[in-house]
C-alpha cells in the first residue's frame, strides 16, 4: 500500500528545516514524538517551538504526527519511507531525522496503534441489586416478586471511572435461567480443555 | 457371567487379539492367556521394549517360569490389586483371568479400544486444531484470577492484545490554518489557536483517529475535485459544444443584450445546415435506389447468358460438323455403335456381378433370420437363468437382512437391558445397606442394653453381696445364702461367656465356609496335578542334567 499523504501534511513538511529553524525543527520532531506516544497530558509544553511562527509550527506539528502515524498504519519500512520524502522535496537533515525517529520507536508506535480500534464491549465488572415492591399506591400490599437488577460494566483504564454497558432487570427464573447457561459455557469450557 | 466374558472377548478382538467369539474364561489356555496379556500390555505401555510375547510349549519348564514371573512383575508394576504370580499364567482358574483381563482393558487408553477410521489428512489437520484449542483452554482456565488493571502489562508487550482499548473517536474539526483576516494582529491569531494535542485532550478525543481522519479527509477531497475536473474536458465535440456553450451560457445579468445576435445567427445556421443535410439523405435515397435496381437487372442480364452458352456450344460444333457432311455423319453413326455395343457390355457386366450378389443378398437374410431365431431362443434360455439366479439373490438378500436385524438388535438392546439391570442393582445395593444399617443399629442398642444390664447387674450383686456379708457374721442361714448367691454368680457369669464364645465361633465358622466357596471355584485338584506333574518332569530335567554334569566332569578328570 502506498503512502498517502494530503497536501496540508506535505507542506508542514516541507516547511521544517526551511521556513522552520532546525533546531527548532528537531525539538518539534521530539516533541510530536513524545505527544503520539503517551496521550495523557503528562508531557510537557515546550514554548519555544510557537515563539517564531506560531502557526506553520503548528501545521508542521500536526504533519509530523500524521507522517508517523500513517506510516506505522501501513507497516512501512524506513527505506521506503525515506524515498517518500525525497521524493517529496523534504529538506534531508529534516529527512534524516524523521527517518530515524520513525525507525527508533517503531515498535513503540505500532503498540500504541495496536490499542487502538473498535471492539465489542469488555465487561469486567457487575453489580447487582436486589428489589421487592414493598407497597405501593395501586394496591394495597406487594406482589412479594424480587427483581433482580443487574448493572454490567467495565472499568475505564485511562481515568480509572467506571462505565456501565448494560443495565437490566430479571425475575428470579429469568436469572436462573442465565446462571444455568452461564454454568454450561463453563461445563463446555472443561469438556474441552479436558 | 457369559454376558461378561463375551465383552472381555469382544474387547480383545477389537485390539487384534484373534480370540474365537464363542470362547469363555474357562477356555483360556497358559498360552492364549500369555499372548492376549502380552498384546494388551503392549497397548497399555507401547514403549516398553520387555513384554514377553508366547509361551514356549512342552518341557522348556524354566522358560516358561521365568517368562511367567516377569508377566506379572510387569502386572504388578501396574497396581494390580488381586494376587498375581507365575501361578496365575501358568495354572490359571476362571476367576482369576476374569479379574485380570477386566483390570488390563481398563487401564488400555480410550483410543484403542475403539477402531480408529482415518479420513486422511484432513482429520489430521482437523486433530492438530482441536488440541490446540484443547490447550489453549485447559491453559486459560488454570491461569489465577487477576483483577482488570494488572491484565494487560505483560500481553503489551506481546503486541497489545486484552481489554485495554482506546476507541478510535477523531476529532472531526482540527483547526489546522487560521484565516488570515486584516485589521488583526498577525501574532494574536496565530496563537489563538491550540496545536492538535491541546485540541485533542480538551475534549477526550483521540489524537492518532483525528490525524487519520484528517489526513483521509483531506486526500478525498482533493480526489473529488480533480474528478469533478475530468467530467468536463471529454473528447467528443458535442459535449464541447455543449460545454462551450454552457460556459459561455452562465453569464452575468449584464451581459444579456449582446447575446442575442450570436444567438440567432447560430440558429439560422443551425436551420441551414439541417435543411441541407435533408436534401442530401434524399438524393442518396434515390441513388441507392438506382443502384439496386442496376444489380437487378445485371443478375437478370447474368442468368440469360449462362442459359445461353451452351446451346451457342452445341450451334457451333453442328457447323463444325456441318462442314463436311458425309465423312462426319459416317463417323457419328460408328461412334453411336461403339457406344452402343459399350453399352451393352457394360449393361452385361453388371448384370454379371448382380446375380451373385443378389443371391448373397438372399442367403444372408435366411441366416439372419435363423439366426436371430436361435439368438431367441439363446436369450429366453438366459434369461430364464438369470431370473432363477435374481430369485436366488433375493432369497440370500432376505435372509442376511434378517440376520443382521437380528445381530443389530442384540447390540442395541443389551445396552438399555444393561443400564436397566444397573440400576437395579444400584437400587438393591442401596435397600441391602439400608438394612444392614438398620442391622448395625440394633446391634448397638442391644450392646448398649447389655452394657446397661451388666453395670446394673455388678451394682445390684455388690449391693446384695454387701448385705449379706453383713448379715453373715452372725446368721448360718444368711451365710449360706451368701455362697450360693457367689456359686450363682459365676454359673451365670461363664453361661454368659458360653454364649459369647458360641457367637464368635458361628461367626469364625460362616467365613471360614465363606473362604472355602471362594477357593472352590479356584478347581485347585487340576491345577495341582499340574503342578505335581511339572514338579516330576523338573525332577528328571534336573537328574537330566546333573548325570550330563557328572559325565562331562568325569570326561574333564579324565582328559
Amino acid at each position: 500500500m502506498s503512502l498517502k499523504l494530503s497536501d496540508s501534511v506535505l507542506k508542514g513538511l516541507q516547511q521544517l528545516g526551511t521556513e522552520i529553524s532546525m533546531d527548532i525543527s528537531k525539538k518539534l520532531i521530539t516533541n510530536s514524538l513524545k505527544h503520539t506516544l503517551s496521550p495523557e497530558s503528562s508531557v510537557p509544553s515546550v514554548p519555544d517551538i510557537y515563539a517564531a511562527n506560531a502557526d506553520k509550527a503548528k501545521l508542521s506539528e500536526y504533519a509530523v504526527v500524521s507522517l508517523l502515524v500513517v506510516a506505522t498504519k501501513h507497516c512501512y519500512e524506513a527505506t521506503a519511507l525515506r524515498t517518500y520524502l525525497e521524493k517529496n522535496e523534504v529538506q534531508p537533515i529534516i529527512l534524516e531525522e524523521l527517518v530515524t525517529t520513525y525507525e527508533n520507536h517503531r515498535k513503540e508506535l505500532t503498540i500504541r496503534q495496536l490499542q487502538l480500534g473498535s471492539d465489542f464491549p469488555h465487561i469486567t465488572d457487575v453489580q447487582w441489586r436486589i428489589m421487592a415492591d414493598v407497597r405501593s399506591s395501586t394496591s394495597d400490599c406487594s406482589s412479594g416478586e424480587l427483581n433482580f437488577h443487574v448493572n454490567l460494566g467495565r472499568y475505564n483504564e485511562s481515568n480509572g471511572a467506571r462505565e456501565t454497558i448494560v443495565e437490566f432487570v430479571c425475575s428470579t427464573e429469568e436469572l436462573q435461567l442465565l446462571i444455568n447457561k452461564l454454568k454450561e459455557i463453563e461445563r463446555h469450557c472443561e469438556k474441552v480443555a479436558n | 457371567m457369559d454376558e461378561v466374558d463375551k465383552i472381555i472377548v469382544h474387547s480383545l478382538n477389537q485390539i487384534g487379539c484373534h480370540i474365537d467369539d464363542q470362547c469363555t474364561m474357562a477356555d483360556f489356555t497358559p498360552t492364549l492367556l500369555v499372548r492376549t496379556v502380552s498384546q494388551c500390555l503392549k497397548k497399555i505401555q507401547p514403549l516398553s521394549t520387555n513384554i514377553p510375547q508366547e509361551l514356549p510349549e512342552g518341557l522348556a519348564m524354566a522358560q516358561r517360569f521365568s517368562i511367567a514371573t516377569t508377566m506379572s512383575a510387569i502386572i504388578s508394576n501396574l497396581n494390580y490389586r488381586g494376587d498375581i504370580g507365575y501361578q496365575t499364567f501358568l495354572y490359571p482358574n476362571v476367576v482369576d483371568v476374569r479379574k485380570l483381563l477386566m483390570f488390563l482393558i481398563e487401564k488400555i487408553p480410550r483410543d484403542e479400544v475403539k477402531t480408529v477410521t482415518q479420513v486422511g489428512s484432513f482429520s489430521d489437520d482437523l486433530d492438530i486444531w482441536r488440541k490446540n484449542v484443547k490447550e489453549t483452554i485447559a491453559q486459560q482456565l488454570r491461569k489465577p484470577w487477576i483483577p482488570q488493571y494488572c491484565r494487560n502489562v505483560a500481553p503489551a508487550r506481546n503486541f497489545g492484545f486484552g481489554s485495554q482499548i482506546t476507541h478510535f473517536k477523531p476529532h472531526h474539526n482540527l483547526m489546522l490554518y487560521a484565516k488570515k483576516l486584516p485589521l488583526q494582529n498577525d501574532y494574536a491569531t496565530q496563537h489563538k489557536i491550540m496545536n492538535i494535542f491541546q485540541q485533542t485532550a480538551k475534549q477526550d478525543f483521540d489524537l492518532i483517529s483525528s490525524v487519520l481522519h484528517q489526513n483521509s479527509f483531506d486526500l478525498y477531497l482533493s480526489e473529488v475535485i480533480t474528478s469533478g475536473r475530468q467530467l468536463k474536458i471529454s473528447p467528443q465535440e458535442n459535449y464541447l459544444y455543449i460545454a462551450g456553450a454552457g460556459e459561455s451560457g452562465s453569464p452575468t445579468l449584464n451581459d444579456l443584450p449582446e447575446d442575442i445576435n450570436p444567438l440567432s445567427k447560430l440558429t439560422a445556421e443551425l436551420n441551414n445546415l439541417k435543411g441541407e443535410n435533408a436534401e442530401l439523405l434524399a438524393k442518396r435515397k434515390i441513388l441507392i435506389n438506382n443502384i439496386n435496381s442496376m444489380k437487378d437487372q445485371q443478375n437478370l442480364v447474368q442468368k440469360e447468358l449462362e442459359c445461353i452458352r451452351p446451346e451457342v456450344k452445341i450451334h457451333e460444333r453442328a457447323s463444325l460438323v456441318l462442314d463436311n457432311p458425309k465423312e462426319n455423319i459416317a463417323k457419328l453413326e460408328t461412334l453411336i455403335q461403339t457406344v452402343l455395343e459399350r453399352r451393352k457390355n457394360l449393361d452385361q457386366q453388371w448384370q454379371d456381378y448382380r446375380k451373385p450378389m443378389l443371391d448373397r443378398i438372399e442367403t444372408m437374410k435366411c441366416e439372419k433370420h435363423l439366426s436371430n431365431a436361435k439368438n431367441a431362443k439363446e436369450f429366453s434360455e438366459i434369461i430364464k437363468q438369470l431370473e432363477q439366479d435374481l430369485y436366488e439373490k433375493k432369497v440370500q438378500h432376505n435372509q442376511l437382512s434378517a440376520e443382521l436385524r437380528a445381530v443389530g438388535n442384540d447390540r442395541a438392546a443389551p445396552r438399555n437391558e444393561y443400564i436397566h439391570r444397573i440400576l437395579e442393582f444400584i437400587s438393591n445395593i442401596r435397600k441391602q445397606r439400608n438394612d444392614i444399617y438398620k442391622v448395625l443399629d440394633d446391634t448397638r442398642d442391644l450392646q448398649k442394653q447389655l452394657n446397661s444390664i451388666s453395670a446394673q447387674l455388678q451394682r445390684q450383686f455388690c449391693y446384695t453381696d454387701d448385705l449379706l456379708f453383713q448379715t453373715a457374721k452372725h446368721d448360718a442361714h444368711s451365710k449360706l445364702a451368701y455362697k450360693l448367691l457367689a456359686t450363682l454368680h459365676s454359673t451365670c457369669n461363664e453361661l454368659v461367656d458360653l454364649v459369647a464364645k458360641t457367637g464368635n465361633v458361628t461367626n469364625s465358622s460362616r467365613e471360614i465356609e465363606v473362604q472355602i466357596d471362594r477357593e472352590k471355584t479356584k478347581n485347585v485338584t487340576e491345577s495341582l496335578e499340574q503342578i505335581t506333574a511339572d514338579i516330576r518332569n523338573f525332577e528328571n530335567l534336573i537328574h537330566n542334567i546333573q548325570t550330563e554334569i557328572r559325565g562331562i566332569e568325569n570326561e574333564i578328570s579324565k582328559a
